[in-house]
């Protein structure tokens, strides 16, 4: 196997390690949360954010993304490379969540 | 990229897909009963999680039930049969769908806070109308049925591919095990191993094709002139034929299947009130990587010149024919067989436990109100079973189940406008909202076998949304929200699992 893939894998090892320390995390926050749910501080209402900015945003890049592909044979990474991105935001959102915390 | 190369690997045996398919299962069993032990106190533990669901699992679970088994082959084979466009229109509309339930889910949370299904909504939106709540969980038992059946199918088709096992005995396999652990935890124990499922649909997944690149002399270089030489539009995203043939039509489809589907609403009352945007939003974003990542495939499959016959007669079999024909070390085909496993799951596990909410509270609760709490969690778990015997059911049955898909993605279609329209829109009446489905069907579906998929959908969809506008205008009667916060949850203090009596109430 190639430098490419060994890199590949070490990144997928890190974001692997930021998705289980995230998810022991939302775990342990959710058995707690599950205890004390009768004393538990209200939950506040959703903040009035708009996310129509960010929407339109995810939507152009993944059809840029997928167009690259067309033009620079390297983009066909991008898809792995992003997939593994995917894992570790998944794991850095326990650790964005007040409930963990 | 000689495809005379294309070898199945060696030591892909049965008994190996049977260990990898019970295996997952065990692990999420093991899961499942320190759930219940922890989590579950009764049915609307079961049901919405106690509204507790934090974002990193909201997350999660949301990418996991929306990746079906034959999502994650279907992107290989769109790739594979229109280029890049394909690709193009399979992924974008995808993620869209998820993301537009943000409006939705922001306003419906806030007006009925104690929610628990989407028919419920129906039915105390449109004077508790049974007609108008009916067509809405016939739409959501339909779709929940297909969404089971097809990943079944799904992951038949890919063990029997890889490991040559009766897809028949696959099929029976799947259900047992995804049944015996969701039993256990319902929502929470759909939503904690779902995340795992994400993990296991991205990592290994982006680790198998950047694998599969390296295997080939040349690695993408070579991929990207094979694809180019065999067809010029194949790098293209600017194909209309795929928009036409499929891309258009899909994106209706998806949105329909998302804002039409139980499955999510179950997120939506029950991830944490403060967090439902934000999930939703994230879980649309991160969900991106996943399709574009596995329709890599497809241009191997172009690249190598490969046919449909050439790999069993269904462009869906080109993924996992690929990774079992190109030379791949059996830790990476398994990694493979894992991702498709997790996907299946996910999915499965997610719609039961959506069933399961439906079957409690629109229909046990509705037609018998004074069911005890003991009872109501037992029949609600009983569901679950109810729903995976009946789905795998028709896919061993052999039928074509055709029919099912028609008649879903009719209800699921139709449904689409008057439902938005109805949350969105306080002078949606219930003539309105039943006449636009009814009427949207009766005309849209004999549009659809005469003229396509796309006029019959566009018909669909026009029909059933002015319907609901004329309606309104005839006799305009103007919906008072705040009857929704009247809705109140199911019994939260019985503790069913642990067989402690409710708390005696504070003086």
């Amino acid at each position: 196997m190639s430098l490419t893939f060994f890199v590949f894998l070490l990144m997928g090892l890190i974001a692997t390690v930021v998705f289980v320390l995230g998810y022991y995390r939302g775990v342990t926050g959710a058995v707690t949360d599950h205890q004390n749910s009768d004393n538990a501080a209200p939950i506040p209402d959703e903040e009035n954010s708009n996310y129509g900015l960010a929407i339109v945003c995810a939507v152009i890049a993944s059809a840029v993304i997928i167009a690259s592909v067309g033009f620079v044979p390297e983009m066909m990474y991008a898809g792995p490379l992003l997939a593994i991105v995917t894992a570790t935001m998944n794991g850095v959102a326990f650790f964005k969540d007040p409930q963990a915390q | 990229m000689d495809k005379s190369a294309l070898q199945l690997t060696e030591g892909l045996t049965p008994g190996l897909g049977f260990a990898l398919m019970i295996g997952t299962g065990l692990v999420f069993l093991v899961i499942a009963y320190m759930i219940k032990m922890t989590l579950i106190r009764n049915t609307h533990d079961f049901i919405s999680s106690n509204r507790r669901i934090g974002l990193g699992f909201g997350v999660g679970s949301i990418i996991s039930v929306w990746t079906w088994a034959m999502a994650v082959m279907m992107s290989s084979a769109m790739a594979f049969q229109w280029g890049l466009s394909g690709l193009l229109w399979f992924v974008v509309p995808n993620g869209l769908a998820l993301m537009a339930m943000i409006p939705l889910a922001r306003v419906l949370r806030k007006k009925m806070p104690e929610g628990y299904t989407i028919s419920q909504f129906a039915f105390n939106r449109f004077g508790r109308s049974q007609i108008a709540a009916g067509v809405v969980t016939i739409t959501m038992i339909f779709g929940i049925l297909l969404e089971i059946l097809i990943n079944l199918k799904g992951t038949s088709v890919v063990m029997s591919t890889v490991f040559s096992i009766d897809w028949k005995v696959a099929t029976i396999v799947t259900v047992v095990v995804v049944m015996i652990y969701g039993f256990f935890g319902g929502l929470w124990t759909a939503v904690m191993t779902g995340t795992i499922n994400t993990w296991m649909i991205t990592v290994p997944a982006a680790v198998v094709i950047v694998a599969v690149f390296d295997l080939i002399p040349g690695g993408v270089d070579t991929i990207y002139a094979a694809v180019d030489s065999a067809g010029e539009k194949n790098l293209s995203v600017l194909d209309k034929a795929a928009a036409a043939g499929f891309g258009i039509t899909l994106a209706f489809g998806l949105l329909a299947s998302v804002v039409a589907d139980q499955t999510f609403w179950q997120k939506v009352w029950s991830v944490r009130k403060d967090q439902v945007s934000r999930t939703f939003m994230w879980a649309g974003a991160l969900f991106y990587p996943i399709p574009i990542c596995l329709g890599m495939l497809g241009l191997v499959g172009i690249g190598y010149g490969l046919t449909a016959t050439e790999i069993g007669g269904d462009i869906v079999a080109i993924g996992p024919y690929i990774i079992s024909h190109i030379g791949l070390p059996m830790t990476l085909i398994i990694a493979y067989t894992l991702v498709i496993l997790a996907a299946c799951y996910s999915t499965i596990d997610g719609a039961s436990a959506a069933l399961s909410s439906i079957v409690a509270v629109d229909i046990v609760k509705r037609f018998r109100p004074s069911t005890g709490e003991r009872s109501l969690f037992y029949i609600t778990k009983a569901s679950m079973f109810v729903g995976g015997t009946v789905a795998a059911f028709i896919v061993l049955s052999g039928v074509d189940f055709t029919t099912l898909v028609l008649t879903t993605y009719a209800l699921k279609t139709s449904i689409l406008l008057p439902l938005v329209m109805a949350i969105l829109w306080n002078r949606t009446t219930t003539a309105g909202f039943v006449g636009g489905i009814v009427l949207s069907i009766v005309i849209g579906m004999p549009l659809r076998s005469m003229y396509g998929e796309l006029v019959g959908t566009l018909s669909i969809l026009f029909i059933s949304g002015i319907t609901v506008v004329i309606a309104a205008m005839v006799k305009p009667v103007t919906f008072n929200d705040d009857e929704l916060s009247d809705v109140t949850s199911l019994d939260k203090d019985t503790d069913v699992v642990h067989g402690h009596a409710p708390k005696p109430a504070q003086a």
